[in-house]
């Protein structure tokens, strides 16, 4: 397996501040177009901030900042674009599920659309439907659909959140941890899930588990303390990583 | 690299009680061979039943760690070199006894048997060699053991050509063939557990062909 | 210690524990028994619908006082409601970090704290010496502004929480603020919002002091806002020490009415604040 395939995010000297503390460094990667890429590293390496800064939400926290270039398909994020388009156009679903308690599962799956958009009732109707069923959900929840987002069990509403970040139709979804809120039945079923949306769109999700981002991505980015130190394909880096770092960190010898 | 973690120096351990088997069948077909006796054969056949029973244990070893530890990168190599050299191992001592069966069924009494005494000693030397490198992860000698195996290649061929064209001797020609055949197969798993070697070092597969 | 065993030390703090509750919690009884005692036998309908009877005749009722009350305490909460709701939303979603709030944020905390009177003497200088007679608008302008310390605060608590976890997806998703704000986070949270709304009722319907300089009183049915109107509060403070038997017990009759509104909103709270925001995992 090489590396010909389309560029989806072309990150150009990207770097990022907390109150002046640096929290990325210089960081350069080409992610691909409909693939899983991972983002590793120990705790504080700056992997969060690495994608909340490619929807913007980085810059959202007091005392954040931000420079460099994020493209989507050629264009800036950090200015050729409206921050709500680019938020829709890259989705995001966080490490403990957040579905919005005071609507329902279905109105939960289209809650992007309703609440800003004209869309008839009976678009969204079958847009929750198609999107339920796109991520496995449909028949578990098809006959409590009025219910409260959070009557769910956490791996359900997990799914949930990811209908409806799907919803908006994004281009990219990041992932911040998914599965560290779940049970192993949960993960499961989800990293199935992760797998089969890359047909569909690139997938970018950060995980402290070693071994699920051996089973799901097909690229993987390794960061340390601010900066990236190696990105390949999964195969290369867990069977022979070019950088010691990256060896030391994912046979557990430290992290 | 880095430090070897507890499990992989547990499973070398035993592999180095494989070595030591085969080392012990190697010394004494070499002196079979010497002295033309014959009688090795149940002997020889004990000690690579032992021989097989490490290489199962080691096996068994290797999936339990994968199992275990979900090893990655050097680790990972580590395990499956690991059970690769095993097995080459344990072909090693196959051909050690299947020099004893022949020595067993063939009257040797009046050939010439030097040269693959001869080959015989070198090509445990390189068994030993490789086994050397492979604990030591010492990827220069792996790499040149390899380049030596052309020799024994050449010697080898020599033998055939020389026996190829006699006439009388049934059989010395038979058994210079076969313990000819038997011992360049024994250089071809000392490369085999070189190149192995060489990928735990490197991680790549370098084609050999 | 070797005299007391450890067994010991557990029962003896356990026993100080609950005698500072008692001491705590029989006070608070005994107020209310005495109230209930006492103003018991003044509850009947026309206790409750008529106006005061005159000076040393018998009968009569506050029907006018709890009117008033009721008058005052709307109004109260038509200006501190939506004017704390908003400082509350203003704190949470607009401005965590800036000087600005954090100033906003000390001054409406500190206000929490100012006695009452004071604000009622504010309300006096700009209201009353400026129309010039006393009014109930005043009185609701000043039990407004004491509520709004308390819905603000509880408006910002409640939200912040939410817009913490579930207001981040709504951003993620592309959401406007304004309605990210408004119909989701502000939705959700509105239990909490309604919890502080309640608690600052609650702790307005026992002011008095404020009412003492603007509502004043008065023993006729309210005429109009403009004017003084009689409360339950300024009624007690008047009729408890006026000697008269009937209005004494009357004053009773008044608290163990306003004794049982504020019991019933605490309540209240507690029942609305157990099965709140089943959040899942």
């Amino acid at each position: 397996m090489t590396m010909t395939n389309n560029t989806k995010l072309d990150i150009r000297n990207l770097n990022a501040w907390f109150y002046e503390k640096p929290a990325l460094k210089n960081v350069n990667v080409k992610i691909p177009d409909k693939m899983v890429t991972a983002v590793i590293g120990p705790s504080g390496c700056g992997k969060s901030t690495f994608v909340r800064c490619i929807n913007r939400m980085h810059e959202l926290v007091p005392g954040a900042k931000v420079s460099g270039k994020v493209l989507l398909d050629g264009v800036d994020v950090y200015g050729g674009m409206d921050v709500m388009d680019v938020r829709r156009k890259i989705g995001m679903v966080f490490q403990k599920p957040n579905p919005f308690p005071n609507m329902s599962v279905a109105d939960n799956v289209v809650a992007g659309l309703k609440l800003v958009g004209t869309h008839s009732k009976k678009e969204l109707a079958e847009l929750a439907e198609e999107r339920l069923k796109s991520v496995g959900l449909w028949d578990e929840v098809k006959d409590e659909l009025k219910k409260s987002g959070a009557s769910l069990s956490g791996g359900q509403q997990q799914r949930l959140c990811i209908a409806r970040a799907l919803a908006m139709n994004p281009e990219v979804i990041l992932m911040d941890e998914p599965t560290s809120a779940l049970d192993p039945a949960s993960t499961a079923k989800l990293e199935e899930l992760v797998k089969k949306l890359k047909n569909e769109i690139s997938v970018i999700i950060i995980t402290h588990n070693v071994s699920q981002a051996a089973r799901v991505s097909d690229y993987t980015a390794f960061f340390y303390l601010g900066e990236l130190v190696e990105f390949d394909e999964t195969r290369n880096i867990f069977e022979h990583p070019k950088n010691p770092l990256t060896e030391r960190y994912i046979t557990g010898r430290f992290g | 690299m880095l430090k070897e973690p507890e499990y992989l120096t547990n499973i070398n351990a035993k592999i180095m009680e494989m070595q030591e088997i085969v080392e012990s069948i190697g010394e004494q077909v070499q002196d079979a061979l010497k002295n033309k006796s014959s009688g090795l054969k149940p002997v020889a056949t004990e000690l690579c039943r032992e021989a097989q029973i490490k290489e199962e244990l080691i096996v068994e070893m290797c999936v339990g760690s994968l199992i275990r530890h979900q090893p990655f990168a050097s680790d990972l190599r580590a395990i499956t070199v690991a059970m690769k050299v095993s097995y080459d191992l344990s072909r090693v001592c196959r051909y050690l006894r299947n020099i004893t069966e022949v020595l067993e069924e063939v009257n040797i009494k009046n050939c010439e048997v030097k040269e693959v005494c001869e080959l015989l000693k070198d090509a445990r030397e390189m068994v030993r060699q490789s086994l050397k490198a492979y604990f030591e992860k010492d990827q220069e000698s792996a790499t040149n053991l390899i380049k030596s195996d052309e020799s024994i290649d050449g010697r080898y061929r020599m033998i055939l050509r020389k026996y190829a064209v006699q006439k009388a001797g049934g059989n010395c020609i038979l058994f210079n063939g076969i313990t000819a055949r038997i011992v360049e197969r024994m250089a071809d798993h000392a490369c085999y557990i070189s190149q192995e070697t060489i990928y735990l070092v490197t991680g790549r597969r370098i084609d050999y062909r | 210690m070797a005299i007391i065993s450890r067994r010991g030390k557990e029962r003896l703090i356990k026993y100080i524990c609950f005698l500072a509750t008692a001491v705590a919690v029989i006070p608070l009884l005994w107020i209310i028994g005495e109230v209930v005692v006492n103003g018991v036998s003044a509850i009947n309908l026309e206790f409750l619908t008529s106006l005061p009877a005159p000076f040393g005749e018998s009968g009569g009722g506050i029907g006018n006082a709890i009117l008033g009350t009721m008058i005052i305490n709307a109004m109260a909460c038509l200006f501190g409601i939506p004017v704390g709701i908003l400082t509350g939303m203003y704190l949470s979603e607009y401005d965590r970090i800036s000087r600005l709030g954090a100033v906003v944020r000390t001054v409406v905390e500190s206000l929490s704290g100012v006695p009452s009177i004071i604000f009622g003497i504010f309300a006096y200088s700009l209201i009353v010496l400026t129309i010039r007679h006393y009014t109930a608008i005043a009185a609701a302008f000043a039990l407004g502004l004491m509520m709004i310390p308390l819905i603000a605060k509880a408006t910002e608590e409640s939200m912040r929480v939410v817009s913490n976890d579930i207001g981040e997806a709504a951003t993620a998703l592309g959401i406007p603020k304004w309605i990210r704000t408004t119909k989701i986070v502000l939705s959700i949270a509105k239990g909490g919002v309604l919890t502080g709304c309640l608690l600052a009722f609650a702790r307005i319907s026992g002011e008095t002091a404020p009412l003492l300089f603007t509502s004043l009183f008065s023993f006729f049915w309210p005429t109009g806002i403009d004017q003084p109107m009689a409360s339950l509060q300024v009624l007690i403070y008047n009729y408890a020490m006026s000697g008269f038997e009937n209005w004494i017990l009357k004053a009773w009759g008044a608290s163990l009415l306003l004794v049982i509104i504020v019991v019933s909103i605490n309540v209240l709270v507690r029942h609305l604040t157990k099965p709140k925001y089943k959040a899942g995992v």
